[in-house]
């Protein structure tokens, strides 16, 4: 397993190198680019414009361009982002608490529903719970996340306000912005306060995420639980008399959850890369807004921060899931 | 970042050399040095009461505090009279104040000073004892300081217009500065050619109002690196506006915190306009992730004024009961502008200012142009696509642009038998189609504007219908901001004349030889001239002769002709039809105090020093 792991560990750089190649060849295709920003502006000098070109490196051919972002990697320098003037590592740094705190709790919400949701209604198949399940499971699917954001803003934060309308914490009574020194001071001091208020922020956006989410998983993980509840050995488990209690908690669900850890790895990484819509509606200070500012001032190196780590992300994670198959799994052997 | 096509608070003006020196003429008293009342601002605000806090808002990310590289409306809006006073600032009807200067530079108090036609000096006197948040002092030094980083092309102003007419800056004292204008040489402050008059708008410098920098603090930090630098980044720690930033996240979501600055009253005490210390305990500014959050947040109480806001917005914003909506129309105007050079699609870069391309039906044609005007139905537009707030235009000046607009020009009327009356008398003949035909070519023309902009597509149906009325037909091609706005060497669709009509906005200065200067024909762009501002391509002798003379008289009573002479050539010329004044408009909480809505390059933020919260009485 060890060996297999460091193989595995080692294959992810090339992988990597040739997505950061891909991502940053990607970025030049994009029609525009970041100095169209300043090209708006009619009244700065060309060489004010040409100055800040410099600064940003794009006066260099690609090859070069690419190279040197990749030495700053390399030594820990994720560089600059053009817009905000800041290390990407930080504006990276900054935005991730929001966004990890956000996306955990819609993913543990939307699984701890959707897990035994799901498993229930594949046990009692057509029975009243199933068919109430899969109708709200069809509804949570389809509607989109911008409409069901603004209808729980519109409805649990402006006509009944009972949550607030934005952002992670109430700075009118914290009085500084979340997780800066003063909002950390603050909160050492308020702890109970600080708490509540955040849980008090998260619950609408959380909710918009997981309602989604849960549709989605809980037929997932029917359709699994029916797969692996038909299959012979849980006959014969039961044949044997075991009660059911454990032929399903035993034997079932540990099979079927097979599949869901796939999936579950492979939606791990997006945890981390927030939820754009939802981030934008709450004005939750997170990845996903930070990401689609990017993509929208072509800030090339906070672009390929945020994507690289994604993917590095992905790859770790994939790997994880390959190791987490043969520890539930014991036919699986990767010696 | 946007400029012509969006946001009204950003100072994208297409200034050139031009002057507005407040010389002597017109009635009225005067006001501290003596400069008269009737250019100087009446602004006043009420006395407010100390302490609250309140909370502003947008729906654009703030990506710095760089106030002098940033041309984002949202660093501008937090920067600007909040956290680093300026020099004078202008209020409402675009009429200066003093902010940071004892007087506004005049002629008429001896602070602006002719030399000859291509030379004046312009002197810059600081209030007494003024500090800076630390304690120590602001001096005519740090002002200096200033300039000279705004004119390093490192630094990456966001504008150095007017900074670039400066030939040399003389400190007198602690208090006193004289910027001598005068010609310079190309490289000079990013001139781009040499200046043979350094005749300038003063009170336009940058064309937002100059807020000078601490030496103490940047001194020792190459210019290059300002924009990197945690004092625009993180936190300035040392500023000289009413508030100081205790905390700031950047991006979308962003927040800033500001704090009263201790040393604000220092020097200006008793003064007439900011003569007081800043009444808030805590002004917060607050990003929302888009317009639907934001107003959430008005209806919610999250926010107690909201920026950025539309006439479209209205009716959202008219129900919340316990907020007042404020409009206010300013510099910013909605207009077409005629291609009357040659439509250069399909031509190469090198040929857009040649023979290339074919002539639009505007060309030579100033009763097509006229009747095209005549036949818009403005007041539609304004009462549908801008809830009657807007303001129709029937000439090339804003109402706003005091004291140069000429109020005996009548109210737009829409006259189409008259437009069409013109067009008979043209040679436009109606053919069987409806369509008109002159000397064997048809009416037919193509609209161009922004895509994706709803407002804009409602504006292109009202006009098509409109001018289908008098027999022309229009059909519409329109492109991104990006390419539509894009500069003359990247082929953008208007700096390169591959259009015959566009729509879109633009953010006028407070000046009229800004105006003038976009219709001149040494504006039209070409490979020599790329920056050239005159995307029209019209070249009429009695407007570039009256521009001129705008551009050198000093005098303000026979500067006020001559640019009413400007508005009734334009008229007669017609380069632009003007469709509408375009509004602004702000919600704000009843508790809000001394708020001043704004539509110009001060923005509404300028008097921040002055707003209180009524609620704590």
């Amino acid at each position: 397993m060890a060996g297999y792991i460091a193989r595995r560990a080692l294959q992810t750089l090339p992988t990597l190198f040739v997505i950061s190649l891909v991502l940053f060849v990607g970025m030049q295709a994009l029609p525009g680019g970041p100095a169209q920003a300043l090209a708006f502006n009619p009244r700065m000098s060309e060489a004010a414009r040409q100055a800040i070109i410099h600064r940003w490196g794009l006066d260099q051919p690609l090859y070069i361009q690419y190279f040197k972002w990749l030495g700053s990697m390399l030594r820990g320098d994720w560089q600059t982002s053009f817009f905000l003037n800041r290390p990407v590592r930080d504006v990276i740094l900054g935005k991730l608490p929001a966004t990890l705190m956000l996306m955990t709790t819609a993913y543990l919400l939307q699984e701890l529903i959707a897990l035994p949701a799901g498993m229930l209604a594949a046990l009692r198949r057509y029975s009243f719970f199933d068919q109430a399940v899969t109708f709200v499971s069809y509804v949570g699917y389809s509607m989109p996340t911008f409409w069901l954001g603004l209808m729980l803003l519109l409805l649990f934060a402006v006509e009944f306000p009972l949550f607030p309308v934005s952002g992670v914490i109430d700075i009118r009574m914290t009085g500084a912005p979340f997780l800066t020194a003063n909002y950390n001071d603050w909160f050492v001091h308020h702890p109970l306060d600080g708490i509540f208020d955040i849980a008090h922020h998260i619950v609408l956006p959380a909710m918009t995420i997981a309602i989604v989410g849960i549709a989605a998983d809980s037929r997932f993980i029917r359709a699994s639980m029916l797969d692996t509840i038909h299959q012979d050995f849980i006959r014969t488990a039961r044949a044997k008399g075991l009660p059911e209690r454990l032929v399903v908690l035993k034997h079932a669900l540990r099979n079927a959850l097979l599949p869901v850890i796939t999936q579950i790895a492979l939606t791990l990484p997006f945890l981390f890369s927030g939820a754009v819509v939802t981030e934008a509606i709450f004005s939750w200070p997170g990845m996903g807004q930070l990401f689609f500012q990017a993509l929208s001032a072509y800030d090339y190196p906070l672009l390929m921060g945020i994507l690289l780590v994604a993917a590095g992300l992905v790859v770790i994670f994939n790997l994880l899931a390959d190791i987490a198959y043969a520890v539930i799994d014991p036919r699986i052997s990767y010696a | 970042m946007c400029v012509f096509t969006c946001r009204t608070r950003i100072a994208a003006v297409l200034s050139a050399a031009a002057i507005a020196l407040l010389a002597c003429g017109g009635g009225g008293g005067t006001t501290g040095g003596g400069t008269k009342a009737a250019i100087l601002s009446d602004y006043s605000a009420e006395k407010g009461t100390p302490g609250g806090q309140l909370v502003f808002s947008d729906w654009e990310p703030v990506e710095d505090l760089n106030i002098i590289a940033s041309s984002a409306a949202t660093t501008q809006q937090v920067a600007q009279g909040s956290i680093w006073s300026t020099l004078w600032a202008f209020d409402g009807k675009n009429k200066p104040y003093p902010d940071l200067v004892a007087d506004v530079p005049s002629t008429d108090n001896g602070l602006v000073k002719k030399i000859d036609d291509a030379h004046m000096d312009v002197t810059i006197k600081l209030k007494k004892g003024l500090k800076w948040s630390d304690g120590s002092p602001l001096t005519a030094n740090d002002v200096k300081f200033t300039v000279d980083a705004i004119c390093d092309p490192d630094t990456g102003a966001s504008s150095q217009d007017g900074f670039d007419h400066i030939a040399s800056q003389e400190v007198k004292d602690a208090q006193t500065l004289i910027w001598h204008f005068g010609p310079n040489k190309k490289g000079t402050c990013g001139l781009s050619q040499d200046l043979t008059n350094g005749i300038y708008p003063y009170l336009l410098m940058g064309n937002t109002p100059m807020a000078p920098m601490p030496q103490s603090v940047l001194g020792s930090t190459k210019h290059a690196d300002w924009a990197r630098s945690a004092y625009f980044t993180k936190k300035p720690t040392v500023t000289s506006g009413p508030y100081m930033v205790q905390d700031f996240t950047p991006g979308p979501a962003a927040q800033v915190v500001l704090v009263k600055n201790p040393h604000y009253l220092d020097g200006r005490d008793g003064a007439k306009y900011f003569g007081h210390a800043p009444y808030l305990d805590k002004l917060i500014y607050k990003i929302y992730g888009d317009k639907s959050s934001q107003i959430a947040g008005l209806q919610n109480g999250d926010t107690d004024l909201g920026l950025d806001l539309i006439a479209a917005d209205l009716p959202g914003l008219r129900a919340i009961s316990k907020n007042n909506t404020q409009t206010a129309i300013g510099l910013l105007d909605e207009f077409l502008t005629f291609n009357l050079g040659n439509n250069t699609i399909g031509c190469e870069a090198q040929q857009f200012a040649g023979t290339c391309g074919k002539a639009t039906v505007f060309k030579d044609d100033p009763k097509l142009r006229q009747a095209l005007d005549l036949a818009i139905d403005k007041d539609t537009i304004n009462r549908q696509l801008v809830q009657g707030i807007g303001k129709p235009m029937n000439g090339l000046f804003v109402s706003s642009l005091e004291p140069y607009f000429d109020k005996s020009i009548p109210p737009f009327q829409r006259d189409v038998a008259k437009a069409k009356s013109l067009l008979d008398a043209d040679g436009w003949t109606v053919g069987s189609d409806g369509v008109r035909t002159k000397g064997g070519r048809k009416l037919e023309f193509v609209l161009s504007t922004t895509s994706g902009n709803p407002q804009r597509a409602a504006e292109e149906e009202q006009i098509i219908a409109s001018w289908k009325e008098v027999g022309a037909s229009v059909t519409t091609k329109n492109s991104p901001a990006g390419k539509f706005f894009d500069s003359f060497k990247n082929g953008g669709i208007n700096a390169t004349g591959q259009y015959d009509v566009a729509l879109y906005a633009n953010n006028w200065s407070p000046d009229p030889n800004a105006w003038c200067s976009t219709y001149v024909s040494t504006q039209i762009p070409s490979p020599t001239n790329p920056s050239g501002n005159n995307w029209g391509r019209g070249s009429d002798p009695t407007l570039d002769d009256l521009c001129k003379s705008g551009n050198q008289e000093v005098d303000l009573t026979k500067r006020v002709d001559i640019y009413k002479k400007v508005q009734a050539e334009a008229r007669q010329f017609t380069p632009v039809s003007t469709l509408y004044e375009r509004p602004d408009v702000f919600s704000l909480s009843t508790f809000f105090g001394n708020f001043v809505p704004t539509v110009n390059t001060c923005l509404a933020t300028c008097n921040a020093a002055d707003w209180y919260h009524k609620g704590k009485s």
